[in-house]
Parts: structure tokens; C-alpha cells; sequence
């Protein structure tokens, strides 16, 4: 049996950047799943990568520590991590541990492509 | 229910239908879940090291406007763990692992936490006030 309930589609929107659909659960299991989604999500000129959480069923402290190690290589390569979709319930937990100020979030998907798009 | 990888989602699964009669705000809910999920799986994988013959228990009581959930591991005997406060920016830098946020999560969900010990059980007891938010 295994642990893996999550599936991450990748979105190449343009050159610049790249959406990463989560549908399920972030947790430990989640990591081969989200780090090989954000290789997939890599062209020469990505900058932005957005993270959807809008099919998110589940996250905890390991989904949280798996952002943090997505966000260090996302900084490695001089690149920015966008969210969008959260409930307010994971929105609140972004603040708490305060990952809002390095992944920044937006409440759609039109948002966070319109502010990638302007910079 | 046995220390096995992924029965937190079962433990937050049977909290939560033990308590939907409590017409608990969905904020509130969220919480408890949460608090449930981080403390089962810190029972089953610190404390009873995922050993499938090494239960976790869980109990809730309600007394009117304050809710009880403990969470026993067979950890009793073992010493505390120093618990590092988990800083985002000593993690970017490489100065502290991703990975250490159970505890951090816990406390700022509940309204108490408690910690008990004997010479074979570890518990914790998770506080939520739900009665204000009930009337």
C-alpha cells in the first residue's frame, strides 16, 4: 500500500513561468510527487513557479517542511514561489509559521499569473 | 490504534466524528484537526517509534464549554526531546532542518496544551474552548 495520495499536474503558462496543480494530501509521502513536479516545471528562463492549492485535501507539518525545502531551491535558482487556492485555515498556518513572507499568496489563479506577469 | 504510518488521518477521522454533535465552527474544526493529526503522528512516530504492538489512544472529553482530546504514546520512559522553536529564516539558511514543525502547530492551535507523564505513558491533552463560540 502506499502512503502517496497527492498528484501534481505541471502547467507551462509561458517561458517565465509555471503552475503546479496539488490535488491531495501534502505530507512526508508528498515529496518525490512535489519535487519532481517543480523539475518538470523548469525551462531556461522560469521565474516563477505558482503552487494551486485549490485540491488540496490535507496538509501537516511535514507538507510544511516539504515547502520549505521547495522554497530553498526555488531561492537557489533565483526563482519565486507563488500560492493560491489555500483555505483560510492553511492560509492562517501560512502566517503562523510565516511562510507568507517567502512564498507570497493570492486568492486565484487569475491574480497570482496577473502579479507574475507584471514584474 | 497501532503505531503505523498514516493512521493519523484515521485519528482525525474519528475525532471528528465523535464530536459532530458539538456544532463546532468550521475555523474551530480546523484546528482540532490539525492539532489531532500533529499529535497522533508525534505519539506514534516519536513516541512508539511506528512499533505496530505499541498503541496509541485517544480519548476526548467535553464538560460544556471546554473540550479535551489526549493523545497517549508508551513513551513514558524515555527522556524529552529538546524541542527547537522553529525559526523560517534559520531553516532557509541551511542553520535548522525543514522538517520540525509538529509541535509549533500544535501549540498554536490549541487554547491549552498540557503534558503528562508516568513511568510508561506520555500524554498530551489538547484544550479547545467551544462554548463561547457555540452560543
Amino acid at each position: 500500500m502506499t502512503l502517496e495520495n497527492v498528484n501534481i499536474g505541471v502547467r507551462k503558462i509561458n517561458e517565465y513561468l509555471s503552475i503546479l496543480d496539488i490535488q491531495g494530501e501534502v505530507n512526508s509521502y508528498a515529496e518525490s510527487a512535489l519535487m519532481n513536479a517543480y523539475t518538470q516545471s523548469l525551462g531556461n528562463l522560469t521565474q516563477y513557479i505558482l503552487l494551486n492549492f485549490e485540491g488540496l485535501k490535507y496538509m501537516n507539518s511535514s507538507g510544511i517542511g516539504l515547502l520549505v525545502t521547495l522554497l530553498i531551491r526555488v531561492q537557489r535558482q533565483k526563482q519565486k514561489l507563488f500560492a493560491f487556492g489555500l483555505s483560510e485555515h492553511y492560509k492562517q498556518i501560512f502566517e503562523l509559521t510565516r511562510l507568507n513572507e517567502a512564498i507570497i499568496i493570492f486568492d486565484n489563479e487569475s491574480e497570482a499569473v496577473a502579479a507574475a506577469s507584471q514584474n | 490504534m497501532e503505531s503505523k504510518p498514516g493512521n493519523e488521518l484515521m485519528a482525525i477521522q474519528r475525532v471528528e466524528d465523535a464530536i459532530g454533535n458539538l456544532s463546532i465552527p468550521i475555523s474551530k474544526l480546523d484546528r482540532i484537526k490539525t492539532a489531532v493529526g500533529e499529535a497522533t503522528t508525534n505519539a506514534m512516530e516519536h513516541g512508539n517509534r511506528y512499533q505496530l504492538d505499541m498503541p496509541v489512544e485517544v480519548s476526548i472529553y467535553t464538560s460544556g464549554a471546554s473540550l479535551s482530546i489526549f493523545v497517549t504514546d508508551q513513551s513514558g520512559d524515555q527522556p524529552i526531546p529538546v524541542h527547537v522553536e522553529p525559526d523560517l529564516e534559520a531553516k532557509l539558511a541551511g542553520q535548522q532542518s525543514p522538517r520540525g514543525w509538529g509541535l509549533f502547530l500544535i501549540e498554536n492551535m490549541v487554547d491549552e496544551l498540557h503534558v503528562y507523564r508516568d513511568k510508561k505513558h506520555h500524554t498530551v491533552e489538547l484544550v479547545f474552548r467551544i462554548g463561547e463560540e457555540n452560543q
